[in-house]
């Protein structure tokens, strides 16, 4: 064996080597299984139904706070070649904690809902605007959820959390006194 | 052209080799998931290490639970006592009193909640000798609006951080409370809410997030299709032996009349302070009795419960919210009871003693308005 064939496979060997350790080493990044930083959350929630995507969003990309009436933009998209129409409930619900010392939040109360009919051509897209008609309370954690029409609650799934933000009202700092 | 393909092959063979024996010697490389065993049953082995939270603001709540629990475990028992701060733990030595079992405090150093049970799961060591994996949420619900609950966050870190090398802690990438699994030796069940809390938010669609899950438990996954919007362990309980043992609202309905006579309470909604009064709904029942039938689905053999839930959705009076503790050929279970109940009280011990169980009584009459009991209380890191 020459020296230049003992190269060859010495630098096949390494190249190899060095690609089965970067590609396994790294391992599955999703979900279920993070070390200590979780990977990111799904950047847009998706509610796909008869050939429809529908997403809803802040109008705006506004940042609600409490006592605000909300508007949403429904942004509907045609994935398919031929007209499609779909009917769907949009709900704005809130939590809040009992107290202090509860276990869990409390049930959420359906604060608005809106049904609403999309039709669109083949590939279309519309962006319908809603508007909440009641006003967000305070220290409340909302969510906005869009299910197909006509769906049960029950069994699953229901449809998506489209939204979810919280209406914290920050406690004013204490008043510092100073025995100087 | 010959030459170089006997060399290459050469080559990626021995780099093959080295390759495998370098992840070989590793072993966990950090970035990917660590290895662990299965979900911890909540019916097998005998209670060896526990994790209990102290928050001196939810003394009322919790020292009577704390007191009866903890009074009735041996000396072979550990309990880990999760405090926000010295003072705190020395609060709960005094409240307390002394107990049979070893407890040592976990100082946090920031605010907590008093409800152990939701903020991880344990998975037992992958192998004998191994560490114990502490699966905790991504967040928790309501952590925005509620600092305690921020601080809960982070106790999975907080225990590895004072247990290590035996404990390991791991954040999942989903949304859940602990209180969200049912694990026995076989099968995990999942409430429904947990799919709806991760379903376009961290995974893309049901089939993710049960392939997920059974990779993560390492157990038969059930997603419950419908049940109580509640945490499992307010609802259903698995016994041994592929027995489910599900409340029913129905069992206890007699029973409430009966005590409400006896008591001369003039109505049903100011029955045990529960808000709204007791639901005996047809829709509420139906709620209990699917849990029932998908369990029954799944092989099990069903025993029913009374269980008083409330119109509030949170609160209930339960008798599955137990612990239980298998010692050697002893079954013993830490069950719930409530003053002022004493019927419902005694038709649950009943149910318990029939499947074989030795009764602890735990005193629960302070904790229930706060929407949990004693397994939300307790959460378990090792059984033998």
């Amino acid at each position: 064996m020459k020296a230049k064939d003992i190269l060859t496979i010495t630098t096949v060997a390494l190249g190899t080597a060095t690609l089965m350790v970067a590609t396994f080493w790294a391992g599955p990044i999703e979900a279920g299984a993070d070390a200590d930083a979780p990977p990111g959350k799904i950047a847009k929630s998706r509610l796909s139904s008869h050939g429809v995507e529908m997403t809803l969003a802040a109008a705006g990309g506004r940042v609600f706070k409490a006592g605000d009436a909300p508007e949403f933009e429904l942004t509907a998209l045609s994935t398919t070649n031929q007209l499609a129409s779909v009917a769907v409930c949009v709900t704005m619900t809130s939590s809040s904690p009992a107290d202090a010392l509860s276990r869990v939040i409390r049930l959420p109360k359906v604060l608005w809902q809106q049904e609403q009919v999309v039709t669109l051509q083949p590939n279309e897209t519309k962006v319908l605007a809603l508007c909440a008609s009641t006003n967000l309370p305070a220290n409340s954690v909302i969510s906005v959820s869009v299910r197909e029409q006509g769906q049960k609650a029950a069994p699953l799934p229901p449809g998506i959390v489209a939204l979810s933000f919280s209406t914290i009202v920050p406690k004013p700092l204490p008043a510092v006194a100073s025995t100087r | 052209m010959i030459m170089f393909r006997w060399q290459a092959i050469v080559g990626v063979m021995i780099g093959l080799v080295a390759g495998g024996a370098i992840l070989a010697l590793t072993g966990d490389p950090g970035r990917g998931p660590l290895s662990s065993g299965p979900i911890l049953s909540e019916c097998d082995g005998h209670l060896r290490e526990l994790v209990l939270h102290y928050e001196p603001s939810a003394k009322e709540i919790v020292a009577p639970v704390y007191r009866d629990f903890l009074g009735g475990l041996g000396s072979d028992v550990g309990v880990h006592i999760v405090c926000p701060d010295r003072p705190a733990f020395e609060d709960f030595v005094a409240t307390i009193g002394p107990v049979k079992c070893q407890v040592s405090p976990i100082l946090a150093g920031h605010p907590i909640t008093t409800w152990s049970r939701d903020r991880w799961v344990a998975l037992t060591p992958a192998a004998a000798g191994g560490a114990t994996t502490l699966w905790s949420p991504r967040g928790e619900a309501g952590d925005e609006i509620w600092p305690a609950r921020a601080g809960d966050e982070r106790v999975g870190r907080d225990l590895a951080a004072a247990l290590a090398p035996a404990v390991l802690a791991r954040r999942s990438g989903l949304f859940f409370d602990g209180g969200d699994f049912l694990a026995d030796g076989d099968t995990v069940f999942v409430v429904p809410r947990v799919l709806q809390r991760n379903i376009q938010q961290t995974v893309c669609n049901r089939e993710e997030f049960l392939d997920i899950l059974s990779r993560e438990l390492k157990r038969r996954v059930i997603l419950l299709d419908e049940a109580p919007d509640h945490h499992a362990g307010m609802f259903m309980a698995s016994v041994g032996g592929k027995t489910m043992l599900v409340g029913d609202p129905s069992l206890a309905r007699e029973l409430i009349s009966a005590e409400m006579a006896q008591h001369d309470r003039a109505a049903t909604n100011e029955f045990m302070s529960l808000p709204g009064g007791p639901d005996f709904t047809a829709p509420t029942q139906h709620l209990f009795d699917a849990v029932a039938a998908q369990c029954a689905a799944a092989g099990y053999q069903i025993v029913r419960i009374p269980v008083v839930p409330a119109r509030d959705g949170r609160t209930y009076l339960t008798y599955v919210n137990v612990l239980m503790d298998q010692q050697g050929g002893r079954r013993v279970v830490y069950l719930p009871f409530y003053r002022g109940v004493e019927r419902l009280n005694a038709a649950a011990r009943s149910v318990w003693e029939s499947l074989g169980y030795e009764i602890r009584p735990v005193d629960c009459t302070t904790a229930y308005r706060h929407f949990g009991c004693l397994h939300c209380l307790v959460n378990v890191l090792r059984r033998s």
